[in-house]
């Protein structure tokens, strides 16, 4: 049964754009670099861009999921594994989204603590970031992708301060030889990438409020597109500015790269850069507890605003356990493991299996 | 769907978190800091143990009627056990909080950098507070008298050596700063180097190259060859130097220098690399006459044979201390997919180096 949508809740499919674009390039583009270059080093670029194939691939599946049974999550859920058990995927569907929400919003709070306020505590700086996070979460999927439109404006300038590492002291010998890793390495690099594009499974939150168009599946692939490039140049900078052996010691490669950026009025520039990635992960922090709050109000039919105050309040709880930095890299390479199978695991199964139910379910009809 | 929530609740809460939250973070008013613009390490005589720091620091006073106040300093120089103990040794006798913000240059005397100078660095490139352009340079003598002393600039001596390093770099010195100094040292092909400063009187003065083994000083270039050394290391445009051509010296500018690594694997494993050099420059003064065109050549053989009999011995040299400044290990990594980083070691002082030059004249200025 097709979920209808108030059209005074919709947006556009062009937001549908902004939306994916924002929840891909977040707090992971400013330390993939290191754990990428672990395995492939130089030829990591390569791993990115085969990363941005699959997951293109992975997201015209989604886009099919989602265009035959016009709905959402729950809907294909329901409908493909019945009421329980898809109760239950749809459940673990929702401690996935808010993975993601406690690692944007951690993540975050070690950057601020590291780069700038090591005294401020966690409290302050991720009850501060709630507050804000509730105040567009609480006016609903439009006022989200207001932000996700304002966000991707306010954080295009940062990329054009990546000219000055190139143009100081980028050595592209460093790319050279190409294709000197084995597959294996580049493989393992694919699989540390995955945590960045991981986001993109809001889609099947999201779906059923964009406006119906012909242009909401290329909007979505455009996204993916986008950051895609953005991680691979980013990547051949970074690799060209330090090289790989020292890339392996640098913590936040992306702000370290800012480093060399110096105005006459401005002696670090990565204060500019940490201060405006409050709007990058603003959306990604939103688009996460608002597509889990929002499953399991289709599930149980809760008061979401309550269920957003609920879920805040439980994220700054958990939160607070994972506060340094080692238990942090451990939590980001469980949600990674997760990410990939969820990606490259989950969707497809999901496909093939809405394949072969289409299949079945065509034959008794006729029958 | 959700509703709006009422905004005056918002409002409220907000206020009192930006009330509560106001006092959470240590304040740090530009007046009421230190902020050290100069960091030195010097050993203690006979007390392998002990490192000698000095920091200053400058001091901003209000000028009273018309004219511009010169700046001051405030030095201060304390020993600690361990280079680590330093920055709370400082602290002991600063009259305010020291902040590392504004840092530009840190010196460090040759018999610090002869023991490695990873220790030190450590916690410049771990503190997000400084940037990675910071000059680092090795002081022949005492670096505390380097900052100590007093010089003809108007300048801060922070300031003063931050300014002869990079003004150097623009001409005829390679150049380089604490982003240099890592990018060669992780790099398992490539060493670091680092400029060589003395005082001599009251000026300041390069006196070289100091060429790094990983960490550790080894041995300097003097200042008359570092053109040559920026020759074999990369392609620049600018600087000068002069060259004996029987005795009387002809002087160049340089407009443009290319370098070019080619790499050869040779039969029974050995290798072999040609540093090919095309320089292009002008003549800027000579003390024999240029008689019709036929000098010209003349002079651009001669010099490519004095550039290239000394860019060997150069070369013959680092290859003799183990030291590889050139990044030449990096040059083969980037060509060979079986360079062995652990065996370059081994591999960089049998390594057989041909250095080719090749000189062009492209003008002799307004007369003949």
């Amino acid at each position: 049964m097709p979920l209808k949508i108030p059209e005074n809740h919709q947006v556009s499919s062009s937001a549908l754009f902004f939306i994916l674009y924002q929840i891909q390039v977040g707090i992971g583009i400013l330390a993939y670099q290191r754990t990428v270059g672990l395995h492939a080093e130089a030829d990591g670029w390569i791993s990115i861009l085969f990363c941005g194939l699959a997951v293109q691939i992975v997201l015209w599946m989604m886009l099919q999921l989602l265009d035959h049974f016009q709905g959402d999550l729950i809907t294909i859920h329901t409908s493909l594994f019945g009421k329980w058990l898809g109760t239950g995927l749809t459940i673990m569907y929702i401690f996935y989204y808010l993975g993601m929400a406690l690692t944007v919003l951690n993540s975050y709070v070690s950057i601020v603590q590291v780069w700038m306020f090591p005294q401020m505590s966690y409290w302050e700086i991720a009850v501060l970031l709630l507050i804000v996070g509730y105040s567009f979460i609480s006016g609903g999927l439009r006022s989200i992708s207001g932000i996700c439109l304002l966000s991707t404006i306010y954080s295009s300038p940062l990329f054009i301060t990546l000219i000055f590492p190139v143009e100081t002291s980028g050595d592209f010998d460093n790319m050279l030889p190409l294709f000197s890793h084995t597959p294996e390495d580049m493989f393992f690099s694919l699989k540390e990438m995955a945590l960045n594009f991981e986001g993109i499974s809001i889609i099947f939150m999201v779906y059923p409020f964009i406006k119906k168009s012909k242009k909401v599946a290329s909007w979505a692939q455009y996204s993916v597109f986008l950051s895609t490039f953005l991680y691979t140049v980013l990547y051949i900078i970074s690799v060209c500015y330090f090289n790989t052996d020292e890339l392996d010691h640098i913590l936040w490669p992306t702000m370290s790269l800012w480093k060399i950026v110096n105005l006459p009025f401005m002696e670090r520039f990565e204060y500019i850069g940490i201060t405006i990635w409050l709007f990058v992960i603003l959306p990604n922090l939103c688009l996460t507890i608002w597509g889990g709050s929002r499953a399991i109000k289709r599930m149980f039919s809760i008061n979401q605003r309550k269920l957003v105050l609920v879920i805040l309040a439980l994220l700054l709880i958990c939160g607070s356990f994972f506060n340094n930095q080692l238990l942090l890299e451990k939590w980001n390479e469980l949600q990674s493991l997760f990410g990939l199978g969820v990606l490259f695991g989950y969707i497809p199964f999901l496909y093939f299996y809405h394949l072969i139910v289409k299949k079945v379910r065509k034959h008794h009809a006729k029958a | 769907m959700l509703k709006r929530s009422k905004p005056i609740l918002y409002i409220l809460c907000i206020t009192l978190l930006m009330f509560s939250l106001s006092g959470c973070v240590r304040t740090r008013v530009i007046d009421d800091i230190h902020l050290a613009q100069i960091v030195g390490y010097d050993t203690v005589p006979n007390d392998d143990d002990s490192v000698l720091g000095t920091i200053s620091v400058p001091i901003y006073t209000q000028s009273g009627g018309s004219g511009v106040l010169q700046p001051q300093s405030d030095n201060m120089s304390v020993i600690a056990h361990r280079g680590s103990q330093i920055r709370s040794n400082l602290e002991s006798v600063s009259e305010y909080p020291l902040e590392v913000g504004k840092l530009m240059t840190i010196l460090f005397s040759k018999d610090i950098a002869e023991k490695g100078l990873y220790t030190y660095i450590d916690f410049y490139k771990r503190n997000p507070d400084v940037g990675r352009g910071i000059v680092l340079a090795v002081s022949d003598g005492s670096a505390g008298d380097i900052i100590n002393g007093q010089y003809k600039t108007n300048r801060l001596v922070s300031e003063y050596i931050m300014n002869l390093v990079n003004n150097n770099s623009r001409n005829n010195s390679p150049k380089t700063n604490l982003h240099y100094f890592l990018y060669s040292y992780y790099n398992a092909g490539m060493d670091p180097f680092l400029p060589i400063i003395k005082k001599e009187e009251d000026d300041l003065k390069i006196e070289g190259i100091a060429l790094f083994k990983k960490d550790r000083y080894v041995d300097m270039i003097p200042y008359s060859q570092a053109f040559l050394f920026k020759m074999l290391y990369q392609s620049f445009a600018g600087g000068n130097f002069s060259v004996p051509i029987k005795d009387k010296y002809v002087s160049i500018s340089s407009i443009s220098s290319r370098v070019s690594y080619r790499f050869k694997k040779l039969k029974g494993g050995n290798q072999e690399i040609t540093i090919k050099i095309k320089q292009k420059g002008f003549l800027r003064e000579t003390e024999r006459k240029l008689e019709g065109t036929t000098t010209i050549p003349y002079i651009q053989k001669a010099m490519e044979k004095y550039l290239t009999k000394n860019a060997n011995t150069m070369v013959k040299h680092l290859q003799e201390l183990n030291v590889d400044s050139l990044g030449l290990g990096d040059h083969i990594r980037s060509n060979d997919r079986g360079w062995n980083a652990e065996k370059w070691n081994e591999v960089y002082p049998h390594l057989n180096i041909k250095v080719n030059i090749d000189v062009e004249l492209k003008q002799t200025g307004i007369t003949d």
